[in-house]
């Protein structure tokens, strides 16, 4: 079987890693607006709205955590990103069947905020699908100094394609707008 | 060789982290022009009353047991600003809104308005600090301006005539209805292309 070299699982475990930190502490700095999202993707009674939009970032910065402690072996880490990207897609999916468009991500990060749409489920996709070729068997060589410089360079450029990416979709509606308004 | 090799790739990595940065950077400077550029001042999005037109006359309950007047002749303009608990632009703009108040106080009530499940709304105008705005709960004022995105508002002047509206999403495009009131035109697009 196909085996993924090691520095590849690094670099896309300090990745996530990254998003999930970036992303939990722009939600509890703003937790106002974060539990306004929870509460317009209304797929929560309210009495767990609150609880959730706490929760969420907290297993964010739990998960990055479990990515970055064991980032070699672990599988606590990769299980819990899986589950929680689950969650999060499938709250997006839920809402865009409704053709409820108004809601924003609530994703938090570097980015701007970008309102629901398929391009984001397809981000999300695609990081499912890293986190899932990190559980293909990899060959246990021993790491070199040089195979650092790899990790990190690869991970802050997956990191940053990532931001870039959904900064394009947050653009896209407001390029729509504009060609509208022309 | 080795070395030069070593050397090589650590340069490239640096230069393509700074290149993802710049990308970024510059995907965001996009996304902030196209913001700028777009909408030029609040943009209208469909029919209801438009400028010109006399007001729908209401007399609606406040939280808080105060009657509030809109659309009848009155000392004051009247700026109904229509937002909702679960719409987080509404939250940030309510700052902005007070603001706008405070500094048109002479001239202008400011009232806000929602619909839906009131025990819900009175949650949010406790938590949101909004006993000093009147705050009214009703669908039909919704349904009669034809409102169909939030945050949104309508300024109505003091024979009870519709001055401006449009959908609201900075302080910009707050202003954008004052001044179009001020320019005679409904909005600040239709005073765009009128004068191109």
């Amino acid at each position: 079987m196909f085996a993924l070299d090691l520095t590849f699982i690094y670099a896309i475990k300090l990745a996530i890693a990254l998003v999930f930190i970036v992303g939990a502490i722009q939600k509890l700095k703003d937790i106002d607006t974060f539990q306004a999202t929870v509460e317009a993707y209304d797929l929560l009674p309210q009495f767990l709205v609150t609880g959730f939009s706490i929760a969420l970032p907290v297993v964010e910065l739990v998960t990055a955590c479990f990515l970055l402690v064991d980032l070699s072996q672990g599988l606590y880490g990769l299980i819990l990103a899986i589950l929680v990207l689950s969650v999060t897609t499938t709250g997006i999916i839920v809402n865009l069947l409704r053709g409820n468009l108004d809601v924003s991500c609530g994703c938090g990060g570097l980015e701007d905020e970008a309102p629901l749409s398929w391009g984001l489920v397809a981000r999300n996709l695609i990081i499912l699908a890293m986190l899932l070729s990190c559980f293909s068997p990899s060959d246990l060589r021993s790491l070199a100094l040089f195979d650092t410089l790899t990790i990190i360079g690869g991970s802050l450029s997956v990191y940053f394609l990532y931001t870039v990416t959904s900064q394009l979709i947050a653009n896209h509606p407001r390029l729509v707008k504009l060609r509208e308004s022309l | 060789m080795t070395q030069a090799l070593t050397i090589s790739v650590i340069f490239l990595w640096v230069v393509i982290i700074g290149l993802a940065i710049a990308i970024f950077a510059l995907a965001r400077q996009i996304g902030i022009l196209y913001e700028r550029v777009a909408p030029m001042g609040a943009l209208i999005l469909d029919d209801g009353p438009s400028a010109g037109e006399q007001a729908p006359i209401f007399n609606l309950a406040a939280i808080g047991g105060d009657r509030v007047n809109i659309g009848s002749p009155s000392e004051k303009g009247e700026l109904i600003f229509f937002i909702s608990p679960t719409c987080p632009v509404c939250k940030k703009l309510i700052p902005i809104l007070r603001m706008l108040r405070d500094k048109e106080r002479e001239s202008l009530n400011v009232i806000l308005a929602s619909d839906g499940d009131e025990l819900r709304q009175k949650k949010f105008y406790e938590k949101a600090r909004l006993q000093d705005f009147p705050y009214v709960i009703s669908t039909d004022l919704g349904m009669s301006f034809k409102v169909s995105k939030l945050p949104y508002a309508v300024l109505i002047d003091e024979k009870g005539i519709v001055r401006s509206k449009g959908l609201i999403n900075n302080r910009e495009q707050l202003e954008s209805l004052l001044m179009a009131k001020d320019l005679e035109v409904e909005s600040i697009q239709e005073y765009l292309q009128s004068s191109s």
